[in-house]
This record gives C-alpha cells, sequence and structure tokens, in this order.
C-alpha cells in the first residue's frame, strides 16, 4: 500500500478587503473561534453567487491581511481537504466527475510539483472566498453593521425559503435512517 | 332702546349738520350699522355724541378732552360780532314700541371774536303719541325719563369704547368702573346717597349728627367720659380700618403662599418626574445591554447556520454531479486504488481466489484499476459527505436562533417603550420648568417672614381693639346713665337708634342686591367665557369686584398675564354678560326690550382667530350694533364674521377744512370697498 502524499501549504496575504474580512471573522468567531469555516463559509458564499476574484486583486484603504494557511492547514488538514474539495468539484461541474475527484478537487502539492496556493483547487476556494466578503458586505451589512443590524440582516436570510429546505432535511434524514437499518 | 338716527350740529369736528341713520334690526338681521373712519376722524367723538345728548355736559360718563369746549372751534371765524350759534345732539329712538327723540342743544353768542355760552344747556325729550303726535315732557320729567330707560352709569355698558376693553382685568380701575355699572344696574345709588345722607353722630351735617347735637350736653364730668367715649369711637373706627387693611394685606400674601406652593408642588412633582426619567433610561440601558448581548449570542451561532444552510443550497447540485459517477457501471465509492494494485501484485484475491497473469480476473482488475479512486480522494469524499449529513442541525440551530430573535424583538420593543416614556417625561419636565421657572425656596421664606410680621401686627392691632372696645362698653355705660337721666335726651336717642336701624337695613338691603347681582354677572360672565375663550377657563368676582380668570388646566390664575387678544375677547364677553345681567336685575332695563349698544372697538391687536371669535360670538349677538371701526381692522375675519349682520354702513372723512363728512356706502359694494388698499392706510 503506497504512502498518502501530504500537502505543503503556504501562507497567503490578501490585499483584496483585508479589513472587512477582519471584520466579519471578528463578528463570527465572537462564541467559539473557526477560521477555517469562516473562510468555507464565504467561499460557497462566493460560488453560490457566481463571485470569484482574483487573489491578487486589491482595494484601496482596506490594508491586508495575513493568514497563517500553514499552521492552519496542519491543524484542520481533513477539513481543509473537503472544503477545498466540494468548493473544487462545484466549481468543476462541467468536467467528468472521475477526472475532478481524481485529479483536481484532491490535488496535492506533492502530485504535480505545483505550489499550494498555484493548484487550481486551493486557488479556487480562496478566489471564491474573496467574492464572499463581498456577498457578504452586500447581503448582510444593508442596516447598518452594529451587531443588532447584523442580527437582522442574517436571519431575514436563513428563514427565507425554508420550506424547501426543510423538505431537502427531512429527505437526509430519512436517507441517514434507512442507511443505518 | 333702539337708536333710529343721530344728529350732530357744530358738535367738535362735526360741523353744520351730520345726520346718520342707522340700521335697525329686522327679525334678528341687519342689526349692524358700520361706521368706517380713519384714527381721528370723529368715531370716539360720534360715541361720546350720545352720552352728551343724553346725561350733559357735566356728565361724569363724558369722556372727551376740553369738555367745555364741546362747539366746533371754527364757527367763530365764520359769523359776526354778536351773532348766535347753536350746537346740539339729537338722537331719535325707539323703546317698547313707541319712537322718542332727544335732543340736547347749546346756544352761542360771538363777543370780542370768541364764543361764549349764551343761557343754559337746554335737553328736551319728546314721545310720539298714537293721537296727539309728538308731545314734549317737562324739562326735569325729560332728564328723569332718560334715566329711566338708560340710566347714566350703564352708558359705560351701552356706549362703550374700544379704550375700556384694552384695560387689565387685574387692574383697580377697571374694578371700581365695573362696581359703576353695577350700581348703576341696581339702581341703588340712591340708597348710597341716603346711606351717606343719614351720616354719623361724628358728621355734624348728617342725620345721625344733627340728632345727636339735639342731646343736652351733660356735666363737666360726665362730658369728660363722652369725650372719651367718642375718642374711643373713633379711635375703634380708626383700628377697624387699620385691620381691614392689614387683613387685605394678609390675604394677599397667604394668596401669593398658596401660589408659591403650588408652584413649589407643579416643580417637586418635575423631581418625581426626573427619578421617573431617571429610571426609564436605566430601563432602556439594560434592555439596550441584553439586546446586545442576544445580537451577540445569535452571531455566535450564526457561522454554523450560515454554513450549514449554504451546505443545503449546494447540496442537490453536488449530489446529481456525484451521481453521475455513480451510474458508470464500474464506479464504485470505496474501491480504491491501492487495493486493486495490491490485489494484482500478490496474485491471490481477497477471497481468497488466486489471480494469474493475464487471466480474466487479472484483466477485470486492471479495468476497475483505472476508475477506482485514490484512497484521499475516498476519504475525502467521505468527509464531505459528512459535512452534509451535518447541515441537517441547520433545522436545529434556526429554532435557537429564532428563539434568540424572538427574544431580541422583545427587548427592542421594551427600548422603545422607556425611551418614548423618558421622552414623554422629557417634555413634561421641560414644559413645567417653563411654566414655573426654578425652584425658589427663598421667595417663600421671604413670604412666611412676612406673613409672620404681617400676623404679628395684625394681633397687636387686634389687642388695640379689644382695649379700646372694653373703654367704648365702660363708656356707653355712663353714657347711657346720662341719657337716660334727660327724657329729652332719650328721645332723642330713641330716633336716633331708630335710624340706626334704618341704616343698618339699608346697608343691608344695599349688601344683598350688591352680592345677588355679582352673583349673577359672575354665572353670565363665567359661561360667555367659558364658550368664547380658547382654553379651560373658570372666573370669579370677588367682594371688591376684582375679577379673577384661573386657568383650569394649571390652576394658576392668569388675569394679570393674558393676552391682548385675550384681553380684549374677556372685555367683549365682560360687556355680554353685563348686558345680560342689567337685563335679568334693573328695574329700569325690560329684559324682553331690545336695547343697541354703540361700540367704538380698538381691536386691532387682535389676532385673526380672536377676531373671528369675537365677531361670532359677542358682536352677532348683540340686539343692535353701531360699531366704529376703520377700514384694515375689517378686512377679512372681522368683516366675514359680521358682514351678513350689517344693514348700513357709512364713511366718515374729514374734508379740506376739517369737518366731517358722512357717505353712505351701498352694501352690495361694501366687501370691495373695504378690501381697496388705500396708501393713507396706516392705523
Amino acid at each position: 500500500m503506497s504512502n498518502l502524499i501530504k500537502n505543503t501549504p503556504q501562507d497567503l496575504e490578501i490585499k483584496y478587503k483585508a479589513s472587512t474580512y477582519e471584520f466579519i471573522e471578528k463578528i463570527l468567531n465572537q462564541e467559539t473561534k473557526d477560521v477555517p469555516m469562516v473562510l468555507f463559509m464565504l467561499s460557497l458564499l462566493g460560488i453560490t453567487n457566481d463571485k470569484k476574484i482574483p487573489l491578487e486583486s486589491e482595494s484601496k484603504n482596506e490594508g491586508t491581511h495575513n493568514f497563517s494557511i500553514r499552521t492552519m492547514y496542519n491543524r484542520n488538514e481533513s477539513d481543509f481537504d473537503a472544503y477545498i474539495g466540494l468548493i473544487s468539484i462545484l466549481d468543476n461541474l462541467e468536467l467528468p466527475p472521475e477526472q475532478v475527484i481524481n485529479s483536481i478537487a484532491f490535488e496535492r502539492t506533492g502530485v504535480n510539483g505545483t505550489t499550494f496556493l498555484k493548484m487550481k483547487n486551493v486557488k479556487s476556494f480562496f478566489e471564491y472566498m474573496l467574492g464572499g466578503i463581498d456577498v457578504f458586505n452586500n447581503k448582510f451589512f444593508i442596516y447598518d453593521k452594529s451587531n443588532v443590524g447584523l442580527v437582522d440582516a442574517i436571519h431575514d436570510y436563513l428563514i427565507s425559503d425554508y420550506n424547501k429546505l426543510d423538505e431537502l432535511i427531512r429527505s437526509m434524514v430519512l436517507e441517514e435512517m434507512l442507511e443505518n437499518e | 332702546m333702539i337708536f333710529n338716527e343721530i344728529e350732530l350740529q357744530n358738535f367738535r369736528q362735526y360741523k353744520s349738520s351730520v345726520k346718520i341713520p342707522f340700521s335697525t334690526p329686522n327679525n334678528d338681521k341687519e342689526n349692524i350699522t358700520l361706521v368706517i373712519a380713519a384714527n381721528g376722524v370723529g368715531k370716539t367723538t360720534l360715541l361720546q355724541a350720545f352720552r352728551y345728548c343724553f346725561y350733559g355736559q357735566k356728565s361724569a360718563f363724558l369722556d372727551l378732552p376740553n369738555r367745555d369746549e364741546l362747539v366746533n372751534n371754527m364757527i367763530s371765524s365764520e359769523i359776526k360780532e354778536l351773532d348766535n350759534c347753536e350746537m346740539k345732539v339729537s338722537i331719535s329712538f325707539t323703546h317698547k314700541n313707541k319712537k322718542y327723540l332727544a335732543i340736547r342743544r347749546q346756544k352761542f353768542i360771538k363777543r370780542n371774536g370768541k364764543l361764549h355760552r349764551s343761557g343754559e344747556e337746554v335737553f328736551t325729550l319728546s314721545g310720539l303719541t298714537e293721537y296727539e303726535g309728538w308731545k314734549e315732557f317737562g324739562s326735569s320729567d325729560a332728564q328723569e325719563k332718560i334715566q329711566s330707560i338708560l340710566p347714566d352709569g350703564l352708558s359705560q355698558v351701552f356706549m362703550f369704547d374700544g379704550e375700556r376693553m384694552q384695560r387689565n382685568f387685574a387692574d383697580k380701575k377697571f374694578g371700581e368702573e365695573l362696581r359703576e355699572s353695577i350700581l348703576g344696574i341696581l339702581d341703588i345709588k340712591k340708597f348710597d346717597k341716603l346711606y351717606d345722607i343719614i351720616g354719623s353722630e361724628n358728621r355734624v351735617n348728617s342725620v345721625l349728627g344733627m340728632l345727636n347735637k339735639k342731646i343736652i350736653a351733660p356735666t363737666e364730668k360726665d362730658q369728660k367720659v363722652l369725650d372719651d367715649y367718642n375718642r374711643y369711637l373713633k379711635s375703634q373706627k380708626s383700628l377697624q380700618d387699620e385691620i381691614e387693611k392689614i387683613q387685605d394685606e394678609l390675604d394677599k400674601v397667604n394668596k401669593q403662599l398658596e401660589d408659591t406652593k403650588a408652584i413649589q408642588a407643579k416643580l417637586e412633582e418635575n423631581t418625581k418626574r426626573i427619578a421617573d426619567r431617571d429610571k426609564e433610561d436605566a430601563n432602556h440601558n439594560k434592555a439596550k445591554e441584553n439586546l446586545e448581548k442576544l445580537s451577540q449570542d445569535y452571531l455566535g451561532k450564526a457561522r454554523v447556520a450560515l454554513t450549514s444552510r449554504l451546505l443545503l443550497e449546494v447540496k442537490e447540485k453536488y449530489q446529481d454531479y456525484i451521481s453521475q459517477g455513480h451510474t458508470h457501471e464500474l464506479f464504485y465509492d470505496n474501491l480504491h486504488i491501492n487495493t486493486i494494485e495490491d490485489i494484482i501484485e500478490k496474485g491471490i484475491c481477497v477471497c481468497g481466489r488466486p489471480v494469474s497473469s493475464h487471466s480474466e480476473e487479472e484483466k477485470r482488475l486492471i479495468e476497475l484499476k483505472a476508475v477506482s479512486l485514490p484512497i484521499e480522494s475516498a476519504q475525502n469524499l467521505n468527509l464531505i459527505a459528512q459535512k452534509f449529513k451535518k447541515s441537517v442541525e441547520y433545522q436545529e440551530i434556526l429554532l435557537e436562533l429564532k428563539d434568540i430573535k424572538s427574544k431580541m424583538s422583545e427587548e427592542k420593543l421594551n427600548m422603545q417603550n422607556h425611551r418614548d416614556k423618558s421622552n414623554s417625561l422629557t417634555k413634561e419636565i421641560a414644559r413645567t420648568e417653563e411654566k414655573y421657572g426654578n425652584l425658589d425656596y427663598k421667595r417663600y421664606e421671604s413670604l412666611q417672614n412676612s406673613k409672620m410680621e404681617i400676623v404679628g401686627r395684625l394681633s397687636q392691632k387686634k389687642r388695640d381693639l379689644e382695649l379700646v372696645d372694653g373703654g367704648i362698653e365702660k363708656g356707653k355705660t355712663v353714657r347711657e346713665r346720662i341719657e337716660l337721666s334727660n327724657a329729652g335726651n332719650r328721645k332723642v336717642r330713641d330716633v336716633i337708634n331708630l335710624v340706626h336701624e334704618i341704616k343698618n337695613e339699608i346697608f343691608n338691603f344695599r349688601r344683598e342686591k350688591d352680592s345677588n347681582a355679582r352673583d349673577i354677572l359672575g354665572e353670565n360672565f363665567d359661561s360667555i367665557i367659558k364658550k368664547t375663550l380658547q382654553g379651560n377657563y373658570s372666573t370669579i368676582i370677588d367682594e371688591k369686584y376684582k375679577i379673577q380668570i384661573t386657568n383650569m388646566d394649571t390652576g394658576v390664575d392668569e388675569t394679570s398675564v393674558l393676552s391682548t387678544g385675550q384681553n380684549i375677547i374677556v372685555s367683549l364677553a365682560f360687556v355680554n354678560a353685563l348686558i345680560a345681567t342689567a337685563k335679568e336685575l334693573s328695574k329700569t332695563i325690560d329684559t324682553n326690550e331690545k336695547y343697541g349698544v354703540i361700540m367704538d372697538a380698538a381691536l386691532s391687536n387682535l389676532d385673526e382667530s380672536h377676531i373671528y371669535r369675537v365677531s361670532k360670538t359677542n358682536i352677532n349677538s348683540l340686539d343692535q350694533l353701531i360699531f366704529m371701526s376703520f377700514k384694515k381692522q375689517l378686512r377679512d375675519e372681522m368683516y366675514n364674521g359680521i358682514k351678513s349682520n350689517i344693514g348700513k354702513a357709512y364713511l366718515l372723512t374729514k374734508n379740506k377744512k376739517g369737518f366731517i363728512e358722512k357717505t353712505e356706502l351701498a352694501i352690495n359694494q361694501l366687501d370691495t370697498f373695504i378690501h381697496e388698499y388705500e396708501e393713507e392706510e396706516n392705523e
């Protein structure tokens, strides 16, 4: 049995909406801290709204933010792989699943000699994450930037189209029950 | 008494003969005669001409400057030396369905270039009889008849000028004038005169004084006792007056103390309001704090909720895509490439069967190898599947979030309620502060000190009075003994006592009438004020005819701080109340008879809404009104309020020589005339 190939992650510095990101991270990590989940949530927001911003993009008066991806990745490797993989799959729905799953979604630095941030899956994940910042800003800072204003906007979104989601959740729960039997 | 016409001849600015016929009430319509004139063009003179005609030059109610010079001063230059001329005012009126003509005239003669009176002022009154035509009353009967129709005391009511109307009700002069009017209404001035004629033992020219003189002088010793007695009597009167004055002072200070107390109570209510507001603010801040905590709680859970929600949104798309792979014949979720390689390398399957080179089994395994997954991809897909499975927690989290959100809404409502209450209290506090100023404990203290001082003085005077009363009582016994010793004196004393009884009865009768009149006037006044003055006001007329107007919403006496507009409303209400009272009480005024009113009304200070109220409520309710005004005042609200009742209208102007001329105005063009702008208008 061959040994698993390990990823060699790189830290990331963003110049696009850095302070907005920091603000979002601060308010969503008030109770417990989970930066990878914040990144994943933003990336999901980006991809569901088809908003992708190149990593080298810059915005005025927002400074920079450094992600210690090396530390973060090593501590949450499996979560990161799943997050990056899922975004990558959703980003390549036009390609055959075998190709996406075997060669793109879970690509690692050791396989093709490509550096971490240049790999298609990692790059897409963070590009959608930057897009997600914009979406978050436009969607949830509509009243004001206070906690209460933000709650109002997020709540409006969370309770929208609930019936459809409820149906989906019921079928998922049923499916799991059948699997367990 | 309805006025039909006035004629003025050589009276002040009216030269030759100026006749002004009046509109008489016609089914309660057309009861107004409008006399329009600029300031200084004879309005006041016209009003005073009525008083002159009825009551003469010497009347206390004739209110014109230089009343000795009533005749037109230009006549002397127009007539020759020793020629005569006549000044005359005549008024025709109807009373109790009978026509009357009152004329007052005075002849003049020119001597040494000046006009001098020639003979007495003559007053004649004629009544139109059914069979004998005009019949003149005798000269003394004429004046008596006029007094019986309209006593001169009432001339202030029925012929009043605007100056009076602008006088503040807290003004002492107003109270005096009011008292005069009431006495006129009650026709009890004669009782005052009788009371005065009876006088007292100290006044030698009075009835009692003269009777007292009839008492035969006592011995020297007795005389001393009597002198002391009389001195005590004088002191008693003076002490009683002083005590009355001090009592007045005390009443005033007590009233001020009460007012100050009321103000303090209002301001102390503010202290409570401030504490309540602080409580509301604290509750508001508490609710705000709770709201903030709840929002933090919500946001703490929002990360997972948002992620789950987004995962659920992409679930179907992801599942459909992955299912494409599942439909492939050779695709197995957990078939790892490493396992296949292991079997081929070992040449034996996991089930124990051999796998030879180039065998069918090996060929199948090589085919499977092409579509099997690297082990880490399978692990990752598994992890992704786990994430999706976990996303069903969304339902549960959302319930928690809904609960937090509902609590937040409650806190928001609390915040709003506390903020509203706080704002409303702030407004009330500001209103009270603006109205009552700041709490001044020093003023209360200083009033208390004044009260103590006054009470001290009052007690001292009362003690003095007790001593004097004792002296009088002692002297009285001596006096009675002296008087009893003399039969003549006894008889005189009996008469004196009888006269005293009569005097007391007159006094009581007058006081009762007076009090009754004040009650009725007070009721009428209060009722009219409630209808006409905006706000919730109540009125009191006290024993000294002082009017007090209290704002019932605040309990504050606002008599001396009424606005000019309010004062005029109150004045007009008062005139209406006086007329109503006059009709109710006066023996000479007939309840069913209509009475004309002549009004020189300076209403220029009234604002529009008050003018409207005045004209609608007060002016139109009069039986007949001769209303003197100027153009600017009549515009808009004033004119609109009375125009439907105007029967006749005149314009008074001054000609080049300074004499007044009258022009009758067409009623159908009055509106246009009044609203024409004239540059010289500067009223």
